[in-house]
């Protein structure tokens, strides 16, 4: 690895961590622990990861997919249904796109975005094999060259997310609505930012999207021997955790949404959610897939990542989003003092129990 | 075993009086299942009993040493201090040892464990001193580092290393061979106590059995298992300070000579004293707890103070989890955790530590110290990957 810093290897190493992940994913797979019949295709080199690796990448899976699903069915009981909208920042080689597809759970339109050397990298995987190629739809247009993909519900798009002023045109040529509801994720994406860049992309989410949810699945807690190691590993890795210092709390990752125009956010780290905010039966199943002697390293892990999202909800759909936590049902339902680790700009509502997260 | 055997009494009872019901006969059916899974596999673990062993059927004098091996050797019968200093310094620069001479290692070591009850009781004369170590997790340069500030194990030195000494780090070999022939050296200056990471289940996950597979074969792979089968499970300092790598028991009244009689001799099981010795955690509060491992138990504070004093003990110190600083204090003063292996797996961030001890006060003096550089050596299996969460 280089040791220079010079923002082109950076960006190199930060598009690498799309490789790694790719591969943690498929050794998860094959242990059983979810399943992704199209990550393969994508994976040069399987490679077996520790248990500690797989029920991490376990653990992110099934808290975002549940977010996901949550997203997907909101207002879905109305009579008046809207399209929805998946956009996909950093989304490197994600198959969500052809997961939903298999689960009949796509939504109307899958706008994925990344540096133009892993979309250019993407569109050849999904030209070269049919059973990707083929979820497309027949009118599809692939560009391996310039890694644009546009078909009727999914969209490959090559962003540099530090340029704002792009984004407006990718969401224009990949046909999304700013209007309708739409999912914003960014999975180990801002934290690589610079923070001017990512409170600046926050901001502009904020104002664009007026039914959406932003979603950010990143580390916290950059101060204790665990955060100071990772630090110093990524580093030498050429890829700086830039973002960590700005928003090193949960508090802070709240702080980001709400300080930037949206009207309500939420985070929990993520040994909180594996413990209460899963599905109590998979995460027995998946508990014993594999002998597990990791305990320690596992919970300093875990409190190192949290999810936050924010909210913006104009059409009233989004009220019962969330993993509800205890906290955040206590805010809603006027019970608590608005307390440091919620914000929120309305006054609160009460909210009947979300299906998705009654245990 | 037998709990489902009993179930299994029950519902064929049961299937019996409502023959027609289809949930009993749904439950009988997975009991069965179960009952005939279960003999399988001891019917499976039993043949290896009868596998001859491989210390018994080797003959290492029959390997013979390439005229190209330029690494240490043993001249004769018995290792020296001069081979062991080579052997390290070899191991330093990342050379291998002939896997004669690892061979020759293992079956010396081999002896001298069988011999040793499963607990051993040392003695450290008046004035003298004792070092014990915890997890090592094959940091190979972070032990070399150990015995830079506190000098090389010897008669007048000795130390006790609390177990898991192998997998994770990826050179576990390294730190096994070093250990295991300072003990054929100084069978007084330094004692072993078994860990859960030597067993065969840990070794093929956390990659002591890659490590071995690759710089050794198989064959050393199942030596080392036999090899582990034979380390003492506990030791007693002085008759006051009781070392073991996990910790204490499910149930009451336990006593030093209820561990001395342990048939050591085998994998650890998932159940009984000797899985508890090597699996427990203390926690913080009374009584016991279910183990957030799965195995063994947790255990209070009150447990600690039973099992001393029904023992005549003054101090526990166990190993078995990482700690931030590289020790923990707990169970007022009663229990030690000492973990001795720094930043470990190149994430934790957390200082190693080691306990020296001056006979007749046995008084722990705590040393802590930081992780020391290592050649980048290629990811084994399980090193460096936490780092795979980060994209």
């Amino acid at each position: 690895m280089e040791s220079s810093h010079g923002s082109f290897s950076v960006d190199g190493a930060v598009q690498a961590t799309n490789d790694e992940a790719s591969s943690s994913k498929l050794s998860c797979v094959k242990k059983g622990y979810m399943q992704d019949a199209y990550i393969q295709y994508f994976v040069r080199k399987p490679t077996r990861r520790s248990p500690i690796i797989n029920r991490g990448y376990y653990a992110r899976w099934a808290s975002i997919r549940k977010l996901l699903l949550q997203f997907l069915e909101a207002g879905s009981s109305s009579n008046n249904q809207h399209k929805k909208q998946i956009v996909s920042l950093g989304a490197g080689f994600d198959t969500l796109f052809f997961q939903l597809q298999d689960e009949n759970h796509a939504p109307h339109l899958v706008l994925e975005v990344d540096f133009k050397e892993v979309t250019s990298k993407k569109a050849i995987i999904i030209d070269t094999y049919e059973p990707l190629r083929a979820k497309l739809g027949s009118n599809s247009d692939i560009s391996k060259e310039q890694g644009k993909i546009f078909s009727d519900h999914y969209k490959l798009l090559p962003a540099d997310l530090r340029d704002l002023s792009s984004l407006d045109l990718i969401l224009d040529q990949a046909n999304i609505d700013p209007s309708l509801p739409t999912l914003i994720l960014a999975e180990c994406v801002l934290i690589y930012l610079d923070p001017d860049v990512s409170r600046a992309l926050v901001q502009w989410a904020g104002k664009k999207f007026p039914n959406s949810i932003f979603i950010v699945y990143e580390q916290i807690h950059p101060d204790d021997g665990f955060g100071r190691q990772m630090l110093k590993n990524l580093e030498s890795r050429g890829c700086p955790l830039l973002g960590l210092h700005d928003t090193p709390t949960l508090e802070a990752k709240i702080r980001r949404f709400i300080d930037h125009g949206w009207q309500r956010s939420e985070a929990l780290d993520m040994d909180v959610i594996y413990n209460q905010h899963i599905d109590q039966k998979d995460r027995k199943r998946i508990e014993r897939l594999e002998l597990f002697d990791e305990f320690e390293e596992w919970h300093i892990l875990q409190e190192h990542y949290c999810i936050s999202y924010g909210i913006n909800d104009q059409l009233g759909i989004f009220s019962c989003f969330g993993f509800q936590s205890r906290e955040a049902k206590e805010l809603s339902e006027g019970k608590k003092e608005d307390i440091d680790i919620h914000g929120r700009r309305q006054s609160p509502i009460s909210c009947p129990i979300n299906p998705y997260t009654a245990q | 075993m037998g709990k489902f055997k009993e179930a299994l009494k029950d519902f064929k009872q049961v299937a019996r009086i409502v023959p027609k019901d289809p949930d009993a006969m749904k439950k009988l059916r997975e009991c069965e299942k179960a009952v005939q899974k279960m003999k399988f596999e001891e019917a499976i673990a039993s043949g290896e009993h009868d596998r001859i062993s491989v210390a018994e059927s080797l003959d290492y004098h029959t390997i013979e040493v390439e005229a190209s091996y330029k690494g240490a050797k043993i001249e004769g019968e018995t290792v020296t201090l001069d081979f062991i200093k080579s052997m390290m310094e070899e191991f330093r620069q990342q050379r291998k040892l002939h896997k004669r001479y690892g061979f020759q290692i293992l079956l010396q070591v081999r002896k001298l464990l069988m011999a040793l009850p499963s607990l051993v009781d040392v003695t450290v004369p008046e004035n003298g001193q004792f070092t014990v170590c915890g997890d090592v997790h094959g940091q190979y340069y972070d032990l070399l580092n150990i015995f830079e500030l506190n000098g090389l194990p010897s008669n007048e030195n000795p130390y006790l290393f609390n177990g898991d000494f192998v997998d994770r780090g990826s050179f576990s070999v390294e730190v096994i061979f070093t250990l295991f022939a300072l003990k054929c050296l100084y069978p007084e200056g330094v004692y072993l106590s078994r860990g859960n990471h030597e067993s065969k289940s840990m070794n093929k996950i956390y990659g002591f059995e890659g490590e071995v597979k690759a710089k050794f074969n198989e064959r050393m792979v199942d030596l080392f298992a036999e090899v582990f089968c034979c380390l003492p499970l506990a030791h007693v300092l002085n008759g006051k300070v009781f070392v073991v790598h996990g910790g204490l028991f499910s149930t009451d009244g336990v006593k030093l000579s209820d561990i001395r009689a342990i048939d050591r001799f085998s994998e650890p099981p998932d159940e009984g004293l000797m899985c508890e010795l090597l699996w427990s955690d203390p926690f913080d509060g009374l009584g016991r707890a279910p183990s957030k491992r799965g195995v063994a138990v947790a255990f209070g504070s009150d447990v600690t103070k039973r099992f001393l004093a029904d023992n005549n003990l003054d101090l526990i110190v166990r190993s078995h989890e990482v700690k931030e600083e590289g020790y923990q204090i707990e169970h007022d003063g009663k229990l030690i955790t000492v973990f001795s292996a720094p930043n470990y797996c190149d994430q934790m961030g957390n200082k190693g530590a080691f306990i020296k001890f001056k006979a007749p006060e046995f008084k722990p003096d705590i040393k802590v110290f930081e992780a020391v550089p290592h050649p980048n050596v290629k990811a084994m299996a399980y090193a460096n990957n936490l780092l795979s969460l980060f994209g």
